[in-house]
């Protein structure tokens, strides 16, 4: 048997990070990764605070012109989007990305290099974003893009930043989550049943499944945007039948439940935080059915931003309803807390001391929700300073002052070494007073008329003295993140080391060294309890899986990076997962992607093809499974004798899972697109618009039906894999692959005779976009089904391993190309003969 | 199908996979369905002329309205009763209760009767505006 330290060298040198210049733009490791997503996060959050400060100077007495009225709107515009997409959610995403494996006690996230994906797309998004300054066309439509304002009408270039920018940032988000939810499902410590998990874990977990539907969504409407700018299409003219209120529909549907993804990780903090200071949490099943309420009420909630855009009142009441029905949840959460720090005494050090915070202005914050949740309420203060005040108490209460609260707690162990407590003080108390100074004359000068999104507002107001409260406020608030930063320097420099559990946290990431091992942990911790680091349970029995596994896992694998797979519900050991080490792949496709955006934005449509192509290809060679590598974990002993397979299957699987996730994602993009569909119908005057006849029902069902042939043919294929006969799987693939393709050509036929363009009206865009989504959706099913067909045809001696699992993700990509098919011949065929 | 897990617990009591991710979630794909339909029928409803239909006092939107939500109750209703049902069962042999595999299923159960009482609330709050919109939008 190995002793411990050879077994870390080990480790340490599959794990380690690979060395040199270009091996930093090679980096795969979660912890890695969720540093640099925290620290460009933090610097998008400073920019964005100094664009804060500058409007507060503008707004410091009647009239002021240190500001034009359009410079005004871009710094808002930008203030905005910085906060919400580059900052607070990458921010999180961050802590997340480095904090969730270890709190699980796994050794990386489930898909590494999916996680280096993200980051880079979210660097290159906001790069876009801020871009625009360089070419002097800054977005100016505000963050949410309201709709004419941002058509190309209205706006410049600068909105193609903002929108380019923000696909870029939501597919980062998009990739994220996938990541989150399969690492919280199948990454988890054996025995760490879903009754034991963190309760951090409980709320990534949640944010990542609302992530998969509200950040698709925002990336169909953005689409929709771009596509009404650069293409020509009319999705949001209502001049030519499109609608401007479809846009706000979309955009809320993402932007309240955003709110949500916001806030449901700080709460994790919070309960976190409240735990280890008052050596308990109360509540714990109470709080994950809140998080679980949230997570699904968060998004019945959208139009609540929209009470004055003349929805019917019926529909405004539920909404109403289910606005003040989400406090339910938050309550109970905050009641939670109280309850577990009630009678005990707590060490008020900075890390509380900014929970406690975040209690008082959350709560207050909470309090004016509930007011504007009122239709009636909220029709009177709607436009005014009142609604800026209610979303800093709930953004900055319920995200800021748990998140600084979180970097107070957590950075000992990122960096080994404390943050001084008088520093931590002095940021807590500057943050508090000047975020109130700032923020509650707010509400006051909102009840007197100062209008939001407005440059200016006159003396005769008489709120001269609020203003000028609430600015110096801003510049006392902004000056706690400058002593924060000074103090994390001098903690580099020369603070006290942290040593293995400064707080005597109880979760897992407090069992291992500050900071922590590259290889994070030497073998799966084995989890009894809710408290790992509190009580150690006594050991389970020799026969006992969880404590085999552990075993088994000891100091390996030393050949390649691997973890433990446990079941979804009560982690049990599965299988052992093979990870991939550095790689360039996720820099290269980002660069593709950013390239391929850039030209869109400079109409250079070429190099936007061969950006796209050059993306995809090595994108395929990215998912391509490496031969070499399964004939060696084919050959490896590891676990075979526990009953821990190392080529898992089905859903023991993380890949299988994340194909559920690609499937949800691309669920809601239909979804999403289904609905802008039907609710331009909904108040067209006449439909097909501008006098056409509905479609002729033949041809597109001969079209379409070929879609069922191929899936029958997809079907078959199954059962002869399943039964080894090479020569019908043969046939089926092909049969599967020809019916494909007479889609793709009949339907790309199909819209050649169109008698309309997509230009023409909306009803034309409509008709092209789903088109097209479902023909490109059949076109990268095809090619997941042709690589399949190859891989059946060369090996043909693996049935049971990484084949057999290829096998089951065409199936289900395949099946959804089938299913989508049908939904957009009902949608564009049928439909129009219906209503 | 069952959550079981591999080489623990001899005594074990299944319990039907669907079953138990049902106690869990139903509650809540009831009061999405709930909120989705409701908002489909006002938006549909209200512009269409179905919003002129009188029957025993009651809009048609009404009429829908309310046959929406007690579907949706039903269901809500439903994952709670199987919540409790699958909690019982589960809490009532020692055996299971102890270990470490029936630990995650009592959570869920326990958890699903927490949110399916929540959501039935919510649903039935949601529900109360028709009361004030009999005849009209």
């Amino acid at each position: 048997m190995k002793d411990v330290k050879e077994a870390s060298e080990q480790l340490h040198q599959i794990w380690r990070k690979p060395s040199g210049f270009w091996g930093w733009f090679s980096v795969v490791n979660n912890r890695l990764l969720g540093v640099r997503f925290m620290v460009t996060a933090f610097a998008f959050f400073l920019i964005g605070g100094v664009l804060a400060l500058l409007m507060r100077i503008q707004l410091t007495v009647p009239e002021n012109t240190f500001l034009s009225p359009q410079t005004y709107n871009e710094l808002f515009t930008m203030h905005g989007s910085t906060m919400m997409f580059l900052f607070a959610v990458p921010m999180l995403e961050g802590l997340a990305v480095y904090f969730l494996p270890i709190m699980l006690g796994s050794r990386d996230l489930a898909f590494p290099r999916l996680s280096a994906f993200g980051y880079w797309t979210y660097l290159f998004g906001g790069l876009v974003f801020y871009a625009s300054f360089f070419v002097g066309d800054v977005p100016n439509a505000g963050w949410f893009a309201y709709t004419p304002l941002s058509a190309s009408r209205y706006s410049g270039m600068g909105m193609d930043f903002w929108a380019l920018g923000l696909s870029l940032v939501e597919l980062s988000g998009i990739v994220a989550a996938v990541e989150i939810v399969v690492t919280v499902l199948k990454f988890r410590a054996p025995g760490m049943t879903l009754g034991r998990m963190p309760i951090f874990a409980w709320t990534m977990l949640a944010v990542g499944v609302m992530s998969l539907f509200a950040f698709t969504t925002l990336l169909v409407a953005t689409l929709l945007l771009e596509l009404d700018r650069t293409a020509g299409t009319q999705f949001f003219n209502p001049n030519r039948g499109g609608s401007n209120l479809l846009w706000q529909h979309l955009f809320w549907f993402f932007g309240h439940p955003e709110v949500y993804i916001i806030f449901l990780p700080a709460t994790g903090i919070v309960s976190t935080i409240v735990g280890t200071y008052s050596r308990r949490l109360l509540g714990y099943t109470i709080i994950t059915v809140a998080i679980l309420v949230t997570a699904f009420v968060s998004f019945g909630l959208w139009a609540h931003h929209m009470y004055t855009t003349g929805l019917p009142e019926l529909s405004l009441s539920f909404f109403a309803a289910a606005s003040l029905m989400i406090a339910l949840a938050s309550g109970a959460q905050v009641f939670a807390w109280i309850a577990s720090l009630w009678g005990r005494r707590p060490s008020l050090e900075p890390p509380l001391m900014f929970i406690l915070g975040f209690l008082v202005i959350f709560v207050m914050g909470g309090m004016t929700g509930v007011m504007i949740a009122i239709v009636p309420f909220d029709w009177q203060v709607h436009d005014t300073y009142f609604i800026v005040a209610h979303f800093h108490y709930v953004l900055i209460g319920g995200a800021v002052f748990p998140l600084m609260g979180g970097l107070y707690y957590w950075i000992p162990k990122i960096t080994g070494r404390m943050l001084n407590p008088l520093l931590g003080h002095a940021s807590f108390w500057a943050a508090f007073v000047g975020f109130h100074a700032t923020f509650f004359p707010m509400h006051l000068m909102g009840f007197w008329g100062m209008p939001r999104r407005v440059y200016t507002f006159p003396e005769s107001l008489g709120i001269e003295g609020h203003n000028v409260l609430a600015t110096i406020g801003a510049f006392v608030f902004g000056f706690a993140f400058l002593i924060f930063l000074f103090d994390l320097l001098v903690s580099l420099l020369v603070g006290e080391r942290a040593g293995e559990n400064p707080w005597n946290g109880d979760t897992l990431e407090w069992s291992i060294s500050s900071p922590p091992p590259s290889y994070m942990f030497l073998a799966p911790p084995v989890v009894r309890g809710r408290h790992p680091c509190w009580h150690r349970e006594p050991k389970g029995s020799e026969g006992d899986l969880a404590e085999r596994a552990s075993e088994v896992l000891w100091g390996q694998p030393t050949a390649w990076r691997g973890n433990l797979i446990t079941e979804a519900v009560n982690a049990t050991p599965q299988g052992i997962q093979y990870l991939p080490g550095p790689s360039y792949r996720p820099l290269l496709v980002s660069l593709g992607l950013l390239i391929a955006f850039l030209a869109v934005l400079t109409k250079l449509f070429l190099v936007t093809l061969v950006a796209a192509v050059f993306a995809l290809g090595v994108l395929a060679k990215w998912l391509w499974p490496d031969r070499h590598v399964i004939a060696m974990l084919r050959s490896s002993e590891l676990g075979r004798r526990e009953g821990l397979p190392i080529l898992v299957t089905g859903s023991r699987s993380t890949v299988w899972w994340g194909t559920i996730c690609l499937l949800t994602i691309l669920a809601t993009a239909l979804a999403a697109l289904t609905y802008a569909y039907f609710y331009i119908r909904l108040y067209a005057s006449e439909w097909p618009q501008t006098g056409l006849d509905p479609p002729a029902l033949l041809g597109p069902a001969i079209t379409y039906g070929t879609l069922l042939v191929s899936g029958a043919g997809l079907f078959w294929a199954n059962r002869a894999f399943r039964g080894g006969k090479a020569n019908a799987i043969q046939f089926a693939f092909t049969l599967v692959v020809l019916s494909g393709a007479a889609f793709l050509a009949l339907a790309v036929y199909g819209l050649v005779q169109l008698p309309f363009s997509h230009r023409d009206h909306a009803y034309g865009s409509l008709f092209y976009l789903h088109s097209i989504f479902i023909s490109l959706l059949t076109l990268a099913g095809l090619a997941l089904v042709g690589s399949a067909q190859i891989r059946v045809w060369s090996e043909h001696e693996d049935r049971e391993g990484s084949m057999k699992l290829q096998m089951q993700v065409t199936s289900l990509l395949w099946y959804f190309v089938v299913v989508a098919g049908v939904c957009t011949f009902t949608t564009l065929y049928l439909s129009p003969y219906v209503l | 199908m069952d959550a079981s897990p591999v080489g623990e617990n001899r005594e074990y009591i299944q319990v039907h996979r669907f079953q138990l991710w049902f106690s869990v979630l139903g509650g809540a794909v009831a009061w999405t369905l709930h909120l989705l339909l409701s908002y489909g029928v006002a938006e549909f409803g209200c512009v269409s002329p179905f919003r002129t239909i009188d029957w025993i006092g009651l809009s048609g939107v009404a009429w829908l309205e309310i046959l929406v939500t007690l579907l949706t109750l039903a269901v809500a209703v439903a994952s709670t009763l199987i919540a409790l049902r699958i909690k019982r069962r589960l809490l009532g042999d020692a055996a299971a209760s102890s270990s470490a595999a029936s630990d995650g299923r009592v959570f869920m159960a326990r958890s699903g009767v927490m949110a399916g009482a929540i959501f039935v609330f919510i649903i039935v709050v949601e529900a109360l505006p028709i009361l004030y919109f009999l005849r009209d939008c």
